[in-house]
């Protein structure tokens, strides 16, 4: 990070040098409350950062770090004078304009979306909390004990509701492991018959399981979804309802005891094989992305929220799949593309409009001696000055096909009623028509300041050179105009580009378009349609889809102002303060 | 029909006959009271809404039969709607906004215009092209940010006011700084001079000197914040999901989602109680506040 310097813009040598003296003298309790300050600020900003670590919030986390940084440099450093001053701006700049622009182009790289939205750790933590859902509990189950050569105890169970199982004891309540020495499914167990060996275990019986008496006291089994407890040499009480995952770290694989399957690890969430077709949810067999292997009932590549929607996977990098599927998906490309078409016809024409409107207003009252003059301006402010969202809205209502004013006009001209907002050709007229209330006064206002300032002797020159009205707006004014009003008019282009609330709060984006991946409407901009993608107007909330099209907005955005600054020059000016 | 009636310095001359005036600026007079008309067109339905007894949007009548102010009285009736808690919710959250906001631009302003130090232009730089992104474009990344926050610090998390009004404080810093900066740069650097020689210290200066002087623009600026702050939409609607939380434009957008008619004369009233104020102060102060919006910032 630059050394700030902390020269004042003050010239002479004199008066720079005495501010320093003066600070040396006078700084000592400002130094030492100073340095209070920070130390508390410090304390606060250690504690938040190993908090939101705690919670593996990595980027706030830095974020935080960034901002201490910043102001134990500001205000310890002697000579950092100017950031003293920045660095409340700065800091505030840095996390709520600059890290957001960061942190959505970096979503556009993830598969951040319902159901993806925790970190991996996050999300596994979660899963082991599922508790099982099906099996009855209290079943008393028959028990059989077998000891093999190492002397390790294990109990056979089973029961009526219960196929029988054979595990090695638990270590204690918090071990979960099943520790199965047999795999009994498919083998016929008769239980008031018991095999005398099964796998190296050896049945215990008589005196052999008297012995027994002290180490099977209170002793359990894990079983598929539960523990077997023992009660009494003879039988022992089935708990079910434990939990129904466990999670293999050393081979990243996710244990389902409920369907006793296994599932490993794959991109966003865990994928379980051998999975009963019946426990496969039908939207996502018949869903388009779906990658789900099935045969002979039973399939494979199953991802978690197949089986449940509430199954968490979680957030990782796709890389660009999802710009990929704003390109090749036919049902997002089609409304995208249609979108920007609109998004950049509306932004355009809405300009044009609008400052031929204010244009022609102006040069209409530009003459000095003109009555009422003070007063019209005054009216043509009360647009620019009621809040567009109240405006918008009241317009909504003008707008009303059964009871709106502007259909009782109509109606009173003897013309037809017009279903403005419903009809496609119809809500992008009254898109139009309502932003060109909205807008025009600005422009009205910034031309009427413009005019002013063209020179009344050129208008004079081509007059005497015998220019007609005409020729000479054509080919002094307009052009004089369009030099200082450029940068505006970009601007303005811009807002309008990204003009959302008066598309969601006139029109909602309507009428709605049928037939596509992504909710869009024959008025929507890209960002009311990135709005509606995010919130869940469709198959619940596709961030990572949406934040790739605010990043292509983002993109848009910077290279029409490169092409605006590269025009106007605006930097130098203001360099050449 | 520019150029050849704009002739310079009129005479006092009173008008001969209506023929000859019309002859001369009526084709004026006409362009420019259609456009009058035009917008005050949905203004004056406002109005007449406002006050009229029958409150729908179906009986609405441009002279009202009988003038009620029951539409004003169902604001604050929260059985009717809860307007009047949205109204309080932007109110507040714009002022405390726009008051900090206000003031972390004037001490960058500050620093900008009277230190020069290593990085000035290239900060001066990144500040200009941050405006080139709208703030609420991260709308999903406020979302996941205050989700983080909120698990540690609840008052600043997802779904709450302290969030959002850091997030509008932080939007309009860079910009505001940016304006203030040109208006401290016209204050004469002389003055700081004479303070310093005085034993003045930095502060001092700064909040006795600069800031008085600066008050018009501050003010401005102010204006220009709050406005944009009470009126800001997509923010407010993607960071709170209480509907006793939500601000105006959210919370009126979900209120008539359900249909205009019967709501009309509530919005309305609603209408006029939060532009008149607004409406009032920049036709007086237009001067200032224009050439303020005309530097950049753009509405419409």
């Amino acid at each position: 990070m630059s050394e700030l310097e902390t020269t004042t813009m003050i010239t002479t040598d004199e008066v720079v040098a005495s501010p320093k003296v003066a600070l040396h003298h006078s700084s000592g309790r400002a130094l030492l409350v100073r340095t209070v300050l920070v130390a508390l600020f410090d304390a606060v900003a250690i504690y938040l950062i190993a908090q939101f670590l705690a919670n593996q919030s990595w980027a706030v986390a830095a974020l935080t770090g960034v901002v201490m940084l910043l102001v134990n440099y500001a205000y310890l450093h002697p000579r950092a004078q100017a950031s003293r001053w920045l660095t409340p701006g700065l800091a505030l700049m840095i996390v709520f304009v600059a890290y957001p622009v960061l942190y959505t182009t970096y979503i556009s790289f993830t598969n951040f979306q319902t159901g993806n939205l925790l970190s991996r750790d996050q999300a596994i933590e979660r899963l082991l909390e599922v508790p099982i859902r099906t099996g009855e509990s209290g079943e008393l189950l028959t028990m059989h004990v077998y000891r093999d050569a190492a002397d390790t105890l294990a109990l056979l169970v089973g029961g009526d509701e219960t196929a029988p199982y054979i595990a090695a004891l638990r270590d204690g309540p918090d071990d979960t492991e099943l520790r199965p020495v047999a795999d009994l499914s498919g083998v016929a167990i008769d239980l008031e018959a018991p095999p005398e060996t099964l796998e190296g275990f050896e049945l215990v019986v008589g005196l052999g399981l008297t012995a027994e008496n002290r180490r099977l006291d209170g002793a359990a089994i894990n079983v598929p979804g539960g523990s077997a407890t023992v009660e009494t040499l003879k039988t022992a009480r089935i708990e079910i309802g434990g939990l129904r995952y466990t999670h293999d770290v050393e081979r990243d694989v996710l244990i389902d005891a409920q369907l006793g399957v296994e599932c490993p690890a794959g991109e966003g969430t865990f994928y379980c094989d051998g999975v009963p077709e019946v426990e496969v949810q039908r939207i996502a067999l018949i869903s388009e992305d779906s990658t789900i292997l099935c045969a002979d009932g039973g399939c494979d590549d199953v991802p978690l929220f197949a089986l449940d929607q509430s199954l968490a996977g979680w957030q990782q990098v796709i890389g660009f799949d999802n710009y990929a599927e704003v390109i090749s998906n036919d049902r997002i490309r089609e409304p995208f593309f249609r979108v920007l078409t609109w998004n950049v016809v509306f932004a355009f024409g809405s300009v044009l409009l609008n400052f031929a409107f204010g244009l022609g207003l102006a040069l209409t009252l530009k003459d000095d001696a003109m009555r009422f003059r003070s007063v019209y301006r005054a009216i043509y402010i009360v647009p620019y000055a009621v809040p567009g969202f109240l405006s918008i809205l009241v317009w909504r209502g003008l707008l009303d096909r059964e009871f709106g004013q502007i259909n009782g006009l109509l109606g009173s001209l003897g013309l037809p009623d017009v279903n403005w907002l419903a009809d496609p050709t119809n809500a992008m007229i009254a898109v139009f028509l309502v932003n060109l209330w909205l807008g025009f006064p600005y422009m009205f206002l910034i031309c009427s300041g413009a005019l002013t300032s063209i020179p009344e002797e050129l208008l004079e020159a081509a007059r005497v050179d015998g220019a007609g009205a005409w020729k000479s707006f054509r080919m002094i004014t307009l052009p004089l105009l369009l030099v200082s009003t450029a940068p505006l008019l970009i601007g303005a282009f811009s807002f309008n580009f990204n003009n959302f609330v008066l598309i969601f709060l006139l029109t909602n984006g309507g009428p709605p378009l049928t037939g596509y991946d992504v909710p869009v409407g024959s008025t929507d901009l890209l960002i009311s349609f990135t709005f509606d993608i995010a919130a869940g107007a469709g198959r619940g909330s596709q961030f990572a889809l949406a934040t790739a099209i605010i990043v292509i907005i983002f993109l848009f955005l910077a290279t029409t102002s490169a092409l605006s600054f590269r025009l106007t020059k605006k930097l130098e000016e203001i360099y050449d303060q | 029909m520019t150029s050849e009636t704009a002739r310079p310095a009129a005479l006092p001359r009173r008008r001969r006959t209506f023929g000859a005036w019309f002859r001369r600026s009526g084709g004026r007079h006409l362009v420019a009271i259609l456009a009058a008309i035009f917008a005050l067109y949905p203004v004056v339905w406002i109005i007449s809404a406002a006050f009229n007894e029958a409150n729908t949007l179906a009986s609405a009548r441009l002279i009202p039969r009988n003038i009620t102010f029951e539409n004003f009285s169902g604001i604050f009736d929260n059985d009717v709607s809860p307007v009047s808690t949205w109204m309080w919710n932007s109110f507040y959250i714009g002022l405390i906004a726009a008051t900090i906001n206000v003031l972390v631009a004037a001490f960058a302003a500050h620093a900008f215009s009277r230190f020069d130090f290593r990085g000035r232009r290239a900060l001066l730089t990144s500040l200009l092209v941050m405006q080139i992104f709208p703030q609420f474009l991260g709308f999903i990344a406020f979302f996941v940010m205050s989700r983080q926050i909120g698990e540690v610090v609840p008052a600043f998390g997802f779904n709450t006011h302290g969030f959002l009004i850091l997030v509008y404080i932080g939007g309009a810093a860079g910009f505001n700084a940016f304006l203030l900066k040109g208006f401290l740069d016209t204050i004469p650097k002389s003055l700081d001079e004479a303070a310093t020689i005085d034993g003045a210290g930095a502060l001092t200066q700064f909040f006795r000197i600069i800031l008085p002087l600066a008050r018009p623009m501050l003010a401005v600026i102010f204006m220009i914040t709050f406005i944009a702050t009470f009126s800001e939409f997509i923010l407010a609607s993607f960071l709170l999901t209480e509907s006793s939380k939500d601000t105006l434009p959210v919370g009126l957008q979900t209120f008539l989602a359900e249909g205009y008619n019967a709501k009309w004369g509530v919005l309305a009233a609603t209408a006029l109680l939060g532009a008149a104020p607004i409406v009032t102060v920049f036709i007086i102060a237009q001067k200032h506040i224009i050439g303020g919006l005309s530097a950049g910032s753009v509405k419409g």
